[in-house]
């Protein structure tokens, strides 16, 4: 295993609300290698889009706490300063939000928000950064760049906001691109479009990528290597090849059994029950009471994230 | 068809506007439009009955009625715009930091909701009693009396962009604190503000007339129209035609900013804009 570009090392995330504390993300560890694309998926609500914010530094500090260490090239991020964690966003690590429809500010015209990221980071003039602009969109396959970056965010169409969001995430050369739900809210052939640019540049530009995601497809479309989130906790995570092939944790199986197929007329798989909420999460292994193999010693005893071969690890006893 | 359709959605903004439009032009040619010097005292001519030579006839002391109504309209834009400046730049930047940081927040707008407990008009007149009269005191009463309504105005926008994706987006990508306040909410904010402020525009002049009308606002030697209006209501059972063109200068100029500011809200807010 080559270096990591981004550690994550027992990061639990505590939200305190009216004197009661809530524990949100419970001592997630994963890695992300240099030019290497990870998918994080999970249902709704097991904390993924808050593992990102929290590598952002972005979670409000008083009601928040992040506690671990999340590191970027050996830097740690947790105890930056604002001031420098301000220089390390859009630079270092970059984000590209679920809604292309809100991202954009409705008032700005596009040219000018893209030009922002260069004017915060490189310093450049208002000119300068409108010549950058262009380039940016072009980079991401906008047509008639010049005449888009003078246009509003409401001319364009959901598919060219979301890569107009690419291009302002990907215009600083970032070493890090967290893409939260990237596709969600867009239609199949421009989702397939999308992904597609984003692979293409992160070969051209060797970003690491880490996609969180719901759906398992785009996972084995783009990702390398995949973290299964549940609870705010790790229950597997594998190379996608094998994760696909032959998943171990009942709940990977349970989420690959309820992927639709085209042409199987069959009544769709669902797990049953629904996830916990975070205030009372179930003793011993969380998934316990949704889990078709549970057994007594899940409901006592929470079981270790053990590491197998391949660089693959799993938190269930059946390992 | 086009004619018609632009009409049906701009007539206010477009009465509204010439009507404002009319007082602003009398205001900067007021020289060409008055026909007597508006401070000239002569007691031969006091309390004339309207003529060609006194449209609108004298004041107890001789002044043309008509020219000080004429200068009037320059002391009562004067004095709104520069209420509209002062509380417009002060409930701006309070109404921003309100809205975007909770813990000032709270401070702000409790000195706010303080000042809110007091009608308008009352609040200027106890500054007024405890500073004295004068354009400048006049002025910075009465963008304090005003200030809490457009300190609401802005912190709601500000509230309401603050949570949504773009200023996060905005974060994301190295954005400071000021940065985002100024240069991605504050856009936003304009529309409410031009609607707020063409209201608190109408209120000035109104509020100006009558703390002068109770001898708190302005020294009765400024040719106001609170000054000329409060001067003819002693001569009233023997003059009543000398409150009719005050009055009426008053009553067109909050009547056309009323008119504006709604015509503006229709326009501005997409909200209401059903056609």
């Amino acid at each position: 295993m080559s270096e990591n570009l981004l550690s994550v090392k027992d990061l639990t995330v505590e939200f305190k609300n009216f004197g009661e504390t809530t524990r949100i993300i419970n001592g997630i560890s994963f890695g992300i290698e240099k030019g290497e694309s990870v998918g994080i998926v999970g249902e709704s609500g097991c904390g993924k889009s808050i593992t990102a914010l929290s590598i952002m530094r972005l979670i409000s500090s008083p009601q928040g706490c992040v506690n671990g260490s999340i590191k970027l090239g050996g830097r740690e991020l947790l105890t930056l300063s604002e001031k420098e964690m301000r220089s390390v966003r859009g630079q270092d690590i970059s984000m590209i939000f679920q809604e292309p429809m809100t991202s954009l500010n409705p008032v700005m015209t596009i040219g000018k928000q893209l030009g922002e990221v260069f004017r915060f980071h490189q310093n450049l003039s208002p000119a300068q950064a409108h010549k950058r602009a262009i380039e940016a969109l072009r980079m991401v396959n906008i047509a008639l760049p010049e005449q888009r970056v003078n246009e509003y965010p409401h001319q364009l169409s959901g598919g060219m906001r979301q890569r107009v969001m690419i291009a302002m995430a990907l215009s600083c050369r970032p070493k890090l691109l967290i893409a939260d739900e990237p596709t969600t809210a867009l239609d199949v052939t421009i989702q397939a479009q999308i992904l597609e640019l984003m692979a293409k540049l992160r070969e051209e530009l060797g970003t690491s990528v880490m996609l969180i995601t719901h759906d398992l497809g785009v996972v084995s479309e783009v990702c390398s290597r995949a973290v299964i989130l549940y609870c705010g906790q790790v229950m597997e995570e594998a190379h996608v090849g094998p994760l696909f092939r032959e998943p171990l944790h009942p709940y990977t199986q349970g989420l690959l059994k309820s992927l639709p197929s085209i042409g199987r007329r069959e009544k769709l798989y669902v797990i049953r029950g629904t996830v916990p909420s975070p205030r009372d999460f179930p003793s011993g292994c969380v998934f316990h009471p949704r889990c078709e193999r549970a057994t007594e010693r899940c409901r006592e005893a929470v079981p270790e994230l053990k590491a197998l071969e391949g660089g693959r690890r799993v938190r269930c006893w059946l390992y | 068809m086009n004619i018609m359709k632009f009409w049906h959605n701009y007539k206010s903004v477009i009465i509204g506007g010439t009507m404002f439009a009319a007082i602003l032009l009398v205001a900067i040619f007021a020289p060409f439009i008055a026909t007597h010097d508006p401070a000239k005292i002569s007691m031969r001519n006091a309390l004339q009955r309207p003529s060609a030579e006194h449209l609108c006839g004298t004041d107890e002391f001789g002044r043309d009625v008509f020219s000080r109504i004429i200068y009037g309209a320059r002391i009562s834009l004067l004095i709104s715009m520069s209420v509209l400046l002062v509380c417009g730049l002060a409930g701006t930047v309070l109404g921003l930091v309100a809205g975007y940081y909770s813990l000032a927040d709270r401070l702000i707008m409790r000195v706010m909701d303080g000042l809110m407990a007091f009608p308008t008009v009352v609040l200027a007149l106890v500054i007024l009693t405890v500073m004295g009269s004068g354009v400048p005191n006049l002025v910075l009463a009465l963008s304090i009396a005003q200030l809490p309504r457009m300190v609401r105005t802005v912190r709601t926008t500000v509230i309401t962009a603050k949570q949504l994706e773009f200023s996060e987006a905005a974060r994301a990508m190295g954005a400071s604190s000021l940065r985002i306040m100024f240069k991605y909410i504050l856009p936003l904010c304009v529309s409410p503000l031009i609607i707020r402020l063409t209201l608190i525009m109408a209120l000035t002049v109104l509020s100006e007339a009558s703390l002068t009308f109770l001898g708190v606002g302005l020294p009765p030697d400024v040719p106001s129209w609170g000054t000329i209006l409060s001067e003819a209501r002693q001569h009233v059972s023997t003059s009543p035609y000398l409150i009719f063109l005050p009055g009426l200068a008053i009553v067109w100029s909050v009547l056309s900013l009323n008119v504006l500011g709604d015509g503006l809200r229709d326009v501005l807010d997409p909200k209401l804009n059903t056609n």
